[in-house]
């Protein structure tokens, strides 16, 4: 069974490789050179890079440790004890091993590159978990990657790296830590979740009246400023909501960079669609060619066919454009199920897969994959770009840095290759309700600048990435 | 010590020259782009150095940049990247470079050099004129618009932070400015002077540099006279699309499919927005005025939406096109802010331009004779 596994992560690492590293990389890696196979296969005596697929791994993070490579530090875990210290050599150093190479010029993974990795994508951490939130979610908290803070590790990427810093090694002048005029620019999936188009619906106006009298119950002075907003949103509804979508699509345009807008439709509530459909049709009209749109997947539609159907057609009467993109409104999916039902509705490429209390890596990559279908042990005919970063989290997790940090975490993709996903809500840009969010975007967008990143929509990417894919799999 | 023009290869090290005075992080594609231009090749850049053990302790460079008038267009130097180590001040480096500069401006043909600084009295000493000021024009979209428009751009008279006295007066000057601004703002379409041309003047948005710019430019010649940088697509799309400070959001108006105007502005690091240029030139004088307020419109409803506090341009001279777009922007909403940096010119005795170069109010001036910055 490992085998296809093994066949299936091999392929995702190949075309990543062709999406993110320059053309040079992917003409002159010769992929035969990467062999996974059992520890048994191993022919020390060829020169290859050997990749062992029958190593046992727990799902828990151990003896976690980091490299210094291509300006930056790679995090590995899950060691794998060297062979036979006689004839395998730990490489940069024994005390933190990133490779065992042979004397013979074979070379292995000092970690469980396959087991870390193919767990990672395939969900299992959650799989093997019965924890859910009250929305039936497997959040952050729940990862056994947060105590250990690898979260933020997109380990998937850095074993990328260093594969093929090893391969390009395997000629005979060995890993040399360093990647310098192998990489394409960081790429960025810049994403806008339209939840709220119109300040003015019920539930919008009614938490907002609530939130005047909630400091009464604590003992303090009203909050009579939610009042002006009521007024405001009444007297404008779209005032920051729709307008703001609106100056996005003008910001990125400064910045060169496009984005998706992903419009939640369907049946309205508290957890569901809070704009009505004309106004959707409003803003698809006023959404550039060079911007996509997708499906935002109402909450409703977890699990239930019918109500995902009824949504799409819905959305599909609104615009002749293609849908299919899509993510699910907060982040409500189910890894077994959510992704056959929305390849049978058309999806090809979701955005679902980040945690709603923690930004981070939650399939352990900053790019794109193919799902991996359990039970046929195979790929997918969808793909999946997991969301990195939602705002509010990063604004909540990093108040004082929480650019800096974003910049940090596109440093070190810059430095070992792949792209990141990032939702920005309208209603997030200049709200003044939100007053964390000033100029965030903005900065968000002049580091991305700074930093060299191109943005990519989803089926963009997809189309580049399907390309780099074997036949059978594409 | 030794006073030269910059090599190619020196440009990382004038770069960081600047970035160690300034506290900046200019990148070297930023300087790149300023100074490595398509447009004007030479053998040697005109980027003045002084070179002292190894290390870049001055620097004076010219940007070439090509205007016109009704005798056509000729290449002129914008004067830049002006900077002496402050362990060298005293010792007349800021003459020597220029010594190399003037000759320069004599070997390549250069009509003027012109500039904008708050300090002036080195020019001066250098033989240039004060020909005036650079004042703005200032829409205000949030209350605390004009004490961020102080804090980073305005040159102040004092670096001392604001008293809780003036923050409260400037808020609240802000909150007036932005009631009346918003009551004029929002009847600007029955400020058209011909209600039909709503119809007839298309207005869209350009990634790509107008083809019909140069024409268009010379047309404005044409009908304002005057003199004006000559902006053809090329150099559109190295100054306002290829920007790498930032690129300019464009939008072009056209009257059955000629290029009439068109409006370049930006959303800057320092949370305003400004308009980088403004243009338009057509025989009906209504045209023109119509396509002012409509492109104004886009830009005001543009940056209000990206979040920017305000929206500022520049209004420099009495030019017959200025007067009448400071006139247009004041109608719809702006106020008109008599603050901003001294211009600085020198003519080349050899011109043969001297006496329409002289008439500075008849230059028309806007934010693209800036470095680019801020777009």
């Amino acid at each position: 069974m490992n085998i296809k596994k093994a066949e299936y992560l091999k392929n995702q690492f190949l075309s990543h490789i062709k999406l993110f590293f320059t053309a040079q990389v992917s003409q002159t890696i010769d992929s035969s050179l990467i062999k996974f196979c059992p520890l048994s296969e191993i022919n020390s005596n060829n020169p290859a890079l050997y990749i062992p697929i029958d190593i046992p791994v727990s799902i828990n993070p151990e003896s976690v440790y980091q490299v210094p490579f291509n300006g930056t530090q790679v995090t590995l875990w899950n060691p794998i004890v060297n062979p036979d210290r006689q004839v395998w050599e730990g490489l940069p150093n024994e005390n933190t091993p990133v490779w065992y190479l042979h004397k013979s010029g074979a070379i292995i993974p000092a970690w469980n590159l396959f087991g870390n990795i193919f767990n990672l994508l395939a969900f299992t951490e959650e799989l093997s978990s019965d924890k859910r939130d009250i929305h039936d979610r497997f959040i952050g908290s729940y990862s056994p990657r947060t105590g250990k803070n690898l979260l933020e590790v997109p380990a998937f990427n850095e074993a990328a790296a260093l594969i093929v810093d090893a391969v390009r090694g395997l000629s005979g002048t060995g890993p040399v830590y360093n990647l310098e005029g192998l990489l394409k620019p960081p790429v960025v999936v810049l994403s806008h979740d339209c939840d709220i188009l119109a300040g003015n619906d019920f539930w919008t106006q009614a938490v907002r009246a609530y939130r005047i009298f909630e400091p009464l119950f604590k003992g303090r002075l009203p909050q009579v400023k939610n009042l002006w907003w009521i007024i405001k949103n009444y007297l404008s509804p779209r005032k920051y909501y729709f307008d703001e979508a609106l100056g996005m699509i003008t910001l990125e345009r400064q910045f060169g960079f496009h984005s998706i807008f992903y419009l939640l439709n369907g049946t309205y509530g508290r957890f569901g669609a809070r704009s009505n459909n004309k106004t959707i049709a409003d803003l698809i009209k006023q959404i550039p060619e060079e911007w996509e749109i997708g499906i935002h997947f109402n909450y409703d539609t977890y699990l239930n066919c019918d109500a995902l159907t009824a949504q799409k057609k819905q959305l599909s009467l609104m615009t002749n454009r293609p849908l299919t993109a899509g993510r699910a409104h907060y982040l409500h999916m189910n890894t077994t199920e959510s992704f056959e039902q929305w390849q049978e509705l058309g999806v090809i490429v979701d955005e679902s897969a980040g945690y709603p209390d923690f930004i981070g890596y939650r399939c352990g990559i900053g790019g794109i994959f193919q799902l991996y279908d359990t039970s046929a042990n195979t790929g997918m005919n969808i793909f999946e770009i997991p969301l990195v970063i939602m705002e509010d989290i990063l604004l909540s997790q990093y108040p004082d840095s929480s650019v800096n940090h974003f910049e940090q975490l596109l440093q070190h993709m810059k430095q070992i290759g792949g792209a990141l996903s990032l939702v920005i809500h309208p209603g997030m840009l200049r709200n003044p309700e939100h007053p964390q969010c000033r100029d965030f975007y903005y900065n968000f967008l002049r580091v991305c600048c700074r930093r060299g990143a191109v943005s990519k929509t989803p089926n963009q990417l997809v189309k580049e990435f399907r390309q780099g894919l074997s036949p059978d799999n594409q | 010590m030794e006073i030269r023009l910059a090599r190619r290869d020196e440009d990382k090290a004038c770069n960081d020259f600047h970035n160690r005075i300034y506290g900046d992080n200019r990148t070297l594609e930023q300087w790149q782009w300023g100074y490595f231009l398509e447009a004007f090749q030479t053998d040697k850049i005109p980027f003045a150095v002084v070179e002292d053990k190894g290390k870049i302790v001055g620097t004076q460079a010219f940007i070439p940049i090509r205007l016109i008038n009704k005798d056509g267009i000729f290449w002129t130097a914008k004067s830049e990247d002006t900077l002496v180590d402050p362990d060298y001040r005293g010792q007349k480096l800021f003459e020597k470079m220029y010594d190399l500069l003037f000759t320069y401006l004599d070997e390549n043909d250069l009509h003027c050099i012109w500039g904008f600084t708050p300090a002036t009295k080195s020019f001066i000493r250098l033989g240039f004129e004060i020909p005036g000021t650079i004042s703005q024009l200032f829409m205000p979209f949030s209350n605390d618009a004009i004490i961020r428009a102080i804090r980073s751009q305005l040159p102040s008279p004092k670096s001392k932070p604001l008293s809780l006295l003036k923050r409260t007066s400037y808020k609240a000057a802000t909150v007036a400015g932005r009631v009346v601004s918003c009551l004029k703002f929002s009847g600007i379409e029955s400020k058209l002077k011909n209600k039909s041309n709503l119809d007839k003047i298309n207005i869209t948005i350009t990634d790509t540099a107008p083809a019909q710019a140069g024409e268009l430019c010379q047309a404005f010649i044409k009908k304002y006279g005057g003199i004006t940088i000559y902006r053809d697509a090329a150099f559109i799309k190295w100054r306002l699309l290829d920007n790498p400070f930032i690129k300019s959001i464009i939008k072009t108006a056209h009257v059955d499919g000629e290029l009439v105007g068109w409006i370049a502005y930006t959303h800057a690091p320092d949370g305003m927005g400004y308009v980088i240029d403004w243009i338009a030139a057509h025989k009906d004088d209504a045209i023109v005025h119509d396509t002012l307020l409509l492109l104004l419109k886009e830009a005001v409803t543009d940056m209000r939406q990206t979040g920017a506090v305000g929206l500022r341009f520049w209004k420099a001279t009495t030019h017959p096109f200025d007067e009448l777009a400071s006139d247009i922007a004041k109608k719809s909403g702006f106020f008109h802010i008599k603050r901003g940096y001294t211009t600085v010119l020198y003519i080349n005795e050899n011109s043969d331009r001297k006496n329409q170069l002289s008439d500075y109010q008849n230059w028309f001036i806007n934010r693209t004779f800036t470095q680019g910055c801020y777009g």
